[in-house]
């Protein structure tokens, strides 16, 4: 179930949100994983068995780690280890093992041993287990760092299954929504604010991500994009991932707000960032704050020397790749980022400070930052965006102008007014958040304009299914 | 009100159309809008096995939502008030709305591809027909933005608008025979009939007339043994729709009673009336010269104007909202009682341009495949069934009821098997389904529905193999298979 679906917002959401308010405070973190096991299981019935299983390891382990660390530290350690690898296995099948089966083929195929190929597993990826497995392992770990276990596996479970951002995250901390889980309150303020957020990425999704969207799919399903298509295709995809992630992860946050949850912020306005170390702390954050605090940071981080710093990048980003999707674009993306990051790094340490002077810095600087830091991130969306590396490279050759410059028949009529509205609108938006933002907060006519414009994405959604002419039958 | 008023805004409406629904749905209330099918949702505990609970709700749900229908409707007709613009279509002057689809450029390339893949389906038909002694002749109908390509906003002058006449070029070099109605039909426009339904892809029964009238002459004028089989004689007479014929979009809002769109959609449009419409025209007992298979626009009394301009008996099968592959793929199988196999002399299939254009694949991207015809006569040898599974489906009597949209059976034979035969009927619902074999190729044979005989469908397995597995795939919830039976052969003695 989409927030995005009407059965969310007017059976789903409506019913829930009655029971909510109607529930004593100390059961409605049992009413919470109720519905949240209900909306997962529209989506699959069987999966809530694993969703109830990475709960159960994830409470268990944290519970004899906690137990056992302060007397019997290797016990500890292996209810630790136990917890988190079966976790981190039960991930990897679901998620790697078709990947892993195709690349082991392509392998034997290539160095020509057919007699060792494999039967690749068909597994069907669980929708948002890389979000719920990273949380109930974020668990696990912070109790082993000394974070206080929790005592009511309902609460926790709760905590796995919290219907707003279980498939799609922000990747919440346990002890960032304890005392919410234990107590969930209801408030004015958290009403107003959840209720601006969830219309902000309902709008954006509807108006912007869906309808750039087209662009984008047009452009990378060409045979041979002109440079004008794999420009316009590529900048349409970086629009649509973004207002669809940070919509989708901004609805997510006012959910939670309306049951009375302050989630982290997963997205800051990272097209705006100046450097790619400051992207990815603008951007899905609370992904990036996961792989630093868990994986980064324990291999040492940038504490041992420049060469091992490198390394650290690498390893981190390759994983972050990973996570993102099993394919090759996805483990390539990854790389391209750490290398950005490690030369980002590199020029922090060995040329800015020799070139830094106070009176070069400016706007105009600033902004080249700013394109520079996009196009790069650009380059890197479209591995992310397309199907293969084959994809890849044919829109890499089209922007570099291999196929031709421009196909101005092609573009004709193809978008109509309201998409091309929403490509403008969408860049507009990208550079005015910094303004619209605070305003959205106090101003009574944005936020009236944010509902009226909520109401007619209501009326898109409608419309996008309801199309009386098409195929109607005589 | 302070901070309280978005928050009321946002409640307010949430819960005014739950309850809306809640109160539709308990009143059975039947919601206006042409697309609303009032089913009452049927679930049970398998749903929850098979995880299509979710699904089905959300089917039941969108399709009675009061939004939905109110939203939709209203959206599409003060945008198109506000913006001339309608979601997925093009609106022009003088009412005309053409799909958007229909009206984009295609990549070269995929053009290319489907005309050779029409192309090589179309001879081989015409080859295995020629086999029995009949003649196929294909009638290939334009689209509407080739015909109105200004209206469209389309100068036709790309791929798409000369996809016919090299789609004819090619027909010719391999020997079938065609008709293209580009010409007759842009001729008929040329002189202010419409030609086409100004808001719907299909032809007018005006185009649909001249369509006949064309293909009747050129017919005519292929060398031919004296008709057998009399016209039916079956009159027709033309009214004029006005006040229009379909409710209005808008109308159970109370805004207006007639909306802007269908004001201008089908008032002064000439309506034919037939005595016996086309249903009556499938084949009974008496076979007549000519056969059509027909899509949707073959509703539109095609084979009526047929029989009157040839002046001989027309046989028609119409298949409405199944394309036009699937009327032929299941003439070829020995399907409509085998009607294969009667003296039909020539067989005219109707297909539109956008059929071809998308290539041969069924709803949801899947290839499909035309029947093999030779198939049955390979099998020499049946091969035994050691073991045999069935998932997707719970036994009822004769019948397997489908709890999801998929059925999937696992054969596994005594030794590898080189053609396999799956027979049933299937039911249930109004669209063709689509059945696959691993281990023969991606494409799949389009699975009939409707009927009461079963149908056959041969798969040739490269290489042999003693495990098969076939899944049956439907559009939708609700159907059924029933004398569900599979054979496996070997052609080795």
């Amino acid at each position: 179930m989409l927030f995005t679906s009407y059965s969310f917002l007017f059976l789903f959401l409506p019913l829930f949100l009655l029971a909510y308010v109607a529930c004593p405070i100390r059961g409605r973190s049992a009413l919470i994983l109720v519905g949240s096991y209900v909306f997962y299981a529209f989506w699959r019935v069987d999966f809530c068995l694993l969703l109830l299983g990475v709960s159960l390891l994830g409470y268990g382990g944290g519970r004899l780690v906690d137990r056992w660390s302060s007397n019997r530290a290797r016990w500890a350690s292996a209810a630790f280890i136990t917890s988190v690898a079966t976790m981190l296995a039960g991930l990897a099948w679901f998620k790697y093992a078709g990947f892993l089966g195709e690349s082991w083929n392509s392998l034997i195929r290539y160095i020509g041993a057919p007699g060792w190929t494999i039967t690749v597993p068909e597994v069907l990826l669980p929708v948002g287990i890389s979000f719920y497995t990273f949380q109930a392992i974020s668990y696990v770990v912070d109790v082993a760092r000394g974070a206080k276990a929790s005592r009511c596996f309902i609460e926790f479970a709760a905590y796995v299954a919290l219907f707003p951002q279980l498939v799609a995250g922000p990747i919440v901390r346990f002890g960032e929504i304890r005392e919410s889980l234990a107590q969930p309150r209801i408030s004015g303020i958290g009403l107003h604010a959840g209720v601006i957020l969830f219309m902000l990425g309902f709008c954006k999704k509807v108006w912007i991500a869906n309808n750039v969207g087209l662009a984008a799919d047009w452009a990378f399903s060409l045979q041979s994009p002109s440079v004008t298509a794999s420009w316009f295709g590529v900048l349409a995809y970086s629009l649509q991932i973004y207002f669809d992630f940070s919509g989708y992860s901004e609805m997510a946050i006012g959910l939670g707000m309306l049951l009375g949850f302050r989630f982290p912020e997963n997205f800051r306005m990272p097209y705006l960032s100046k450097n790619i170390a400051e992207f990815w702390q603008r951007w899905h954050m609370t992904m990036s704050r996961f792989f630093r605090d868990y994986f980064y940071i324990p291999l040492g981080g940038n504490r041992e020397g420049a060469g091992r710093t490198f390394i650290n990048l690498m390893a981190t980003m390759l994983l972050a790749g990973l996570w993102h999707g099993a394919g090759w674009t996805f483990v390539i993306w990854g790389l391209f980022h750490g290398i950005l990051l490690a030369i980002h790094r590199g020029w922090t340490i060995l040329w800015r400070p020799r070139v830094s002077n106070p009176a070069t810095t400016g706007r105009i600087r600033d902004l080249g930052a700013t394109g520079l830091t996009l196009l790069c991130v650009m380059l890197g969306w479209v591995l992310f965006r397309a199907e293969n590396l084959t994809g890849a490279w044919r829109i890499y050759t089209g922007m570099m102008g291999g196929f031709g410059w421009h196909e101005a028949h092609l573009f004709a009529g193809r978008f109509d007014g309201v998409c091309q509205a929403m490509f403008a609108l969408g860049i507009l938006f990208v550079f005015a958040e910094p303004w619209i933002r605070p305003r959205l907060e106090v101003s009574r006519p944005t936020q009236l304009g944010l509902f009226i414009c909520f109401v007619g994405g209501l009326h898109e959604l409608g419309a996008q299914a309801y199309n009386p002419f098409l195929y109607f039958q005589f | 009100m302070g901070k309280s008023l978005i928050p009321c805004l946002f409640f307010g409406l949430i819960l005014f159309v739950a309850a809306s629904d809640l109160v539709v749905w308990l009143m059975a209330i039947e919601l206006p809008g042409r697309r609303f099918v009032r089913t009452p949702v049927k679930l049970s505990w398998s749903d929850l096995r098979y995880s299509t609970w979710g699904p089905k709700i959300e089917n039941h749900f969108t399709g009675r939502s009061v939004l939905y229908h109110g939203s939709g409707a209203l959206y599409n007709e003060m945008f198109y008030r506000m913006a001339r613009r309608t979601t997925g279509l093009v609106a022009a002057n003088e009412g005309w709305l053409f799909l958007k689809s229909n009206t984009l450029e295609l990549e070269a390339e995929d053009l290319d591809a489907s005309l050779a893949e029409g192309v090589e389906v179309m001879a081989a038909v015409h080859e295995r027909l020629a086999e029995r002694g009949k003649k196929l002749w294909v009638v290939l109908i334009p689209n509407r933005p080739v015909i109105y390509a200004e209206l469209a906003g389309n100068p036709a002058v790309g791929g798409r608008g000369r996809y016919l006449d090299d789609f004819c070029a090619a027909l010719e070099q391999r020997g079938v025979r065609y008709v293209n109605l580009t010409e007759p039909l842009q001729r008929l426009a040329e002189s202010g009939v419409d030609t086409h339904f100004r808001a719907d892809h299909h032809w007018s029964y005006e185009g649909c007339q001249a369509s006949a009238q064309a293909v009747a002459t050129t017919l005519l004028a292929e060398p031919h043994d004296r008709w057998v089989s009399a016209p039916r004689g079956g009159g027709v007479s033309w009214e004029v729709a006005d006040p229009p014929v379909h409710r209005s979009l808008v109308s159970f809002l109370k805004f207006r009673k007639e909306s802007e769109l269908e004001r201008r959609y089908l008032r002064g449009q000439s309506l034919a009336v037939f005595e016996d419409d086309w249903k009556a025209m499938a084949p009974d007992g008496e076979v007549r010269d000519i056969l059509t298979l027909e899509s949707s626009f073959g509703m539109f009394g095609f084979a009526q104007f047929l029989e009157s301009a040839l002046g001989t008996g027309v046989d028609a099968l119409v298949e409405p909202g199944n394309g036009s592959v699937y009327p032929l793929a299941r003439y070829l199988s020995g399907g409509y009682g085998g009607l294969i196999d009667r003296e039909h002399r020539w067989v005219i299939w109707v297909v539109p341009q956008y059929h071809l254009e998308e290539g041969l694949k069924n709803e949801g991207g899947s290839r499909i495949r035309l029947p093999d015809s030779r198939a049955s006569s390979a099998a020499s040898r049946e091969v035994a069934v050691l073991s045999q599974q069935i998932r997707g489906g719970t036994p009822h009597r004769r019948r397997f009821h489908l709890k999801g949209r998929q059925l999937d059976v696992r054969l596994e034979f005594g030794e590898p098997v080189e053609l396999v035969k799956f027979t049933c009927n299937a039911g249930g619902g109004m669209k063709r389904g689509i059945l696959t074999c691993r281990g023969a190729g991606e494409e799949g044979l389009l699975v009939h529905v409707g009927g009461r005989e079963t149908d056959d469908y041969w798969f040739r397995l490269e290489p042999p193999r003693s495990r098969v597995d076939l899944s049956v795939v439907f559009p939708d919830f609700g159907y059924w298979l029933r004398d569900l039976t599979w054979q496996g052969f070997s052609t080795r003695e």
